[in-house]
């Protein structure tokens, strides 16, 4: 029983160390000179761009259905008129970043852990590095860098789709008018709750990449081993979000306040 | 490489949309902070803020023009507010302006209202100090309410001594609501009164009666008769004067029940 426990936090701490060593692997091959620009920019093109669609629905449809929840619960006291203050500021602080990076989660993390646990079992990685090119460069860097500068312009287009779906919750009961609808929204909000949210997603981005990354790069050999590192990587990198916000919002709260 | 291009683009597109996006909730928000507006800056001090915060708003004949900088400590008590207004307004906030503390609607968010004040015409400059009015505060207006709730303990404890004699029949009104030796006292009188009346109704017939007799002597009687051609005279007059009257009336009637139709009729057209 007690070595089983010995046996199991070894076996923990040998999982966190590796982490933290591909992490340094990362960051010292960022700035190696010969960035993948080409690569980089593919990245960027299949996490940002391939996702625009997802993301924009998803966020149209939170504010839509957020401003339907909250507005007979503020009509009974009569605040009717809090309604786009308290949408815009609960998509924007908290719902906004952590919503779409748990979609980009299921999207993001689940297909760069599959790639990279095919190239792994396939032995590709294995021969990029007998043939000297470096595959944390190509492969790593560039993904994990992707994501962590897309899924934040991801989450700033889903939270101005959610103030527009909002716009919508409100005019299918009462009328509004467009410009009385933006007005009260960013008279409620203040730099201190947009910064702090947008400085998360930045984490939550690289979160993702990170952890799709390691997962696949550290898969097992064997084709059900690829099936593992991508449904792997996608409830790490659910959990990591959840996490970081936690964290997120201790600071944040430490800092302003 | 044509595929590459136009990867490129689509990203480069995107970028520069979320961005652009980005750059405009930052401009609104800090609009509404009149962050990107020239403006100058005033000082009010005050000794109690009462919850004023920095960053609560400024109001100006009910306009929102600014926000409130900074809330600094000057001395144990007195505090120095800087409210941070947009220039537009400068020229109509003149020297005298009162700044006051009051709060806006139920939910009590605090904000700075500028009331123009004596009518000086000078404009105010940038970092001027303008006259304040202190806050009303609760506590105060609590401890008044209670001094006047004491009051009405004594008044309405004295009310109840008072009621309480009367029901016992002490005093006057006591008598006058529970003793029927009252009632029964004033029933006398009343019939008493009545009986004084019938004496004095008969004075006065005889009194009308000795009057008709003096009208009959021959000393008296040109001057009744005199009075009575002149009533006579003034009458006839009257009834000559009311048929002048009617007839431009009668006409006047005509004409109006003409016109009301034809403006039936403009209506029904």
């Amino acid at each position: 029983m007690a070595s089983a426990i010995i046996s199991s936090f070894s076996r923990y701490m040998e999982i966190a160390g590796d982490q933290v060593l591909f992490t340094g692997r990362f960051a010292r091959n960022i700035f190696r000179g010969g960035f993948e620009w080409g690569e980089f920019l593919r990245q960027c093109y299949i996490v940002g761009y391939k996702s625009i669609g997802l993301v924009g629905i998803t966020g149209f449809i939170i504010g839509f259905v957020l401003t339907l929840q909250t507005q007979p619960t503020l009509k009974t006291f009569g605040a009717q008129s809090f309604v786009p203050s308290m949408v815009a500021i609960s998509i924007i602080r908290e719902i906004g970043p952590v919503i779409i990076a748990l979609i980009c989660a299921g999207k993001i993390a689940s297909s760069i852990g599959a790639e990279l646990g095919s190239m792994k079992v396939t032995e590709q990685i294995d021969a990029m590095e007998v043939s000297s090119a470096n595959p944390v460069q190509y492969l790593v860097v560039t993904r994990i860098l992707a994501c962590t500068i897309m899924v934040p312009l991801l989450t700033i287009m889903a939270d101005a789709l959610a103030l527009l779906g909002g716009y919508v919750g409100v005019n299918i009961q009462d009328h509004v008018s467009f410009s009385l609808f933006f007005r009260k929204s960013f008279s409620a909000l203040e730099f201190s709750d947009v910064m702090p949210a947008l400085i998360k997603t930045f984490f939550f981005g690289y979160a993702i990449g990170f952890v799709g990354c390691y997962k696949g790069y550290h898969s097992k050999r064997g084709t059900e081993s690829v099936g593992l590192a991508a449904n792997s990587a996608v409830v790490s990198a659910s959990l990591w979000i959840i996490l970081l916000d936690a964290i997120a919002v201790q600071i944040t709260n430490m800092i302003v306040y | 490489m044509q595929n590459k291009t136009s990867q490129k683009i689509k990203v480069g597109i995107f970028t520069t949309a979320t961005i652009l996006l980005l750059l405009t909730g930052i401009f609104l928000i800090g609009r509404n902070k009149s962050m990107f507006r020239s403006t100058i800056i005033l000082y009010g001090t005050f000794k109690n803020v009462g919850g004023l915060l920095e960053g609560n708003n400024i109001r100006f004949v009910g306009i929102n023009v600014g926000t409130v900088e900074s809330i600094d400590i000057l001395s144990d008590s007195t505090a120095r507010v800087g409210l941070r207004v947009q220039k537009k307004v400068q020229p109509f906030i003149k020297q005298g302006a009162i700044a006051s503390i009051s709060s806006d609607g139920l939910m009590g968010d605090k904000l700075v209202a500028i009331s123009s004040g004596t009518n000086t015409t000078k404009p105010v400059n940038d970092g001027d100090a303008i006259n304040t009015v202190e806050p009303m505060q609760l506590d105060k207006v609590m401890g008044r309410i209670s001094g006047v709730a004491e009051n009405a303990e004594v008044i309405t404890g004295q009310l109840a001594g008072i009621v309480t004699q009367v029901n016992q029949g002490k005093g006057s009104v006591g008598r006058l609501l529970y003793s029927d030796s009252l009632a029964k006292s004033l029933e006398g009188t009343i019939s008493e009164a009545k009986g004084t009346m019938r004496s004095a109704h008969k004075g006065a017939e005889g009194f009308s009666e000795n009057m008709e007799a003096l009208k009959h002597n021959f000393l008296l009687r040109g001057y009744f008769r005199k009075k009575e051609k002149a009533r006579v005279k003034a009458e006839q007059e009257e009834k000559n004067d009311d048929k002048a009257d009617e007839k431009p009336k009668l006409k006047l009637k005509k004409a109006k029940s003409k016109d009301s139709t034809t403006v039936k009729i403009e209506k029904e057209q």
